[in-house]
């Protein structure tokens, strides 16, 4: 190791200092206490490998913190794919009509019980409300897997459909009817839980 | 006149589908004005896109904020773990 990485880098001490940190956020983006710890790891080791590399225009925080959230990305990425490929087993078309058949009718217009309420969102500030927000997590959570999975690639800090298009393989075609049914779910959701 | 006015304007189907690129990607002109003539005339799909854009930015927030700045306890690595680590990292440190 080169005098300026040891100058810089304190790798025993990694774990004492950033551990629970990288793993609270690990496993805040996972929900899952051993894919948290694994990532945590990985990070480490990677970070390992590319001691070298680091130009020092960042703390190790904060690099640590890079490599983590490529890391996340990596899982989401593999996560959609191994469930696209289970879902595309069953009967794709069928799926996607009957799904779409839930909220509107034959003309495409709503269906009664499906049309949206109003939330009253200007006079509560529901980006605030602990409750709101707890029912958006469980919501989030009850997505199907795939859905899920795209769904933290494009908003995990804000990525631009192109990109993720690239690294899961698919068009922004499909990227759109993925997020269009999985909004519609997700909305529902929320408004059957959170308006009593 | 459900049956007529949908087949010179946008379905709500399609408008959805169209609130949900918007935000995404943005629209063709052609498509903007479609849509905006849908939700002045469609009070649910109005809502809707009220209601999505509040979502995108609540999913965001979920997504991007930092757990431990939130009152509830933050997680931490547990000792099992922490110690498996630490050994991890001191074996390839010393490869080196």
């Amino acid at each position: 190791m080169s005098a300026e990485a040891n100058k810089i880098f304190n790798p025993e001490l990694w774990v004492q200092k950033y551990g629970d940190d990288l793993y609270a956020w690990a496993f805040h983006r996972t929900g899952k206490k051993v894919v948290a710890e694994d990532l945590v790891q990985e990070t480490f080791l990677s970070a390992l490998g590319s001691m070298e590399k680091f130009r020092g225009d960042s703390n190790e925080k904060t690099w640590l913190f890079s490599i983590l959230k490529n890391k996340i990305i990596d899982y989401y990425r593999k996560a959609f794919v191994k469930y696209e490929m289970n879902e595309s087993r069953m009967q794709p078309d069928h799926k996607e009509t009957s799904f779409l058949n839930h909220f509107f009718d034959k003309h495409g217009s709503w269906n009664k019980s499906q049309r949206p309420s109003n939330w009253h969102d200007e006079e509560d500030n529901l980006l605030d409300d602990e409750e709101f927000r707890q029912i958006l997590k469980l919501c989030l959570n009850s997505l199907p897997e795939n859905w899920f999975a795209l769904i933290n690639l494009k908003f995990m800090e804000e990525r631009k459909t192109p990109e993720v298009c690239k690294e899961l393989g698919i068009t922004p075609s499909n990227l759109w009817v993925i997020m269009h049914r999985a909004k519609l779910q997700l909305r529902a959701c929320i408004e059957e839980n959170f308006l009593d | 006149m459900k049956a007529i006015m949908h087949t010179l304007m946008l379905s709500c189907t399609k408008a959805t589908e169209l609130i949900e690129r918007k935000s995404m990607d943005g629209l063709t002109f052609t498509d903007n004005i479609r849509l905006s003539m849908h939700t002045a005339m469609c009070s649910a799909c109005k809502q809707y896109a009220k209601q999505s854009l509040l979502l995108n930015s609540a999913i965001s927030q979920h997504l991007n904020e930092v757990p431990e700045n939130k009152t509830k306890k933050k997680s931490i690595l547990e000792s099992q773990a922490r110690e498996r680590i630490q050994k991890e990292l001191e074996k390839n440190l010393k490869k080196e």
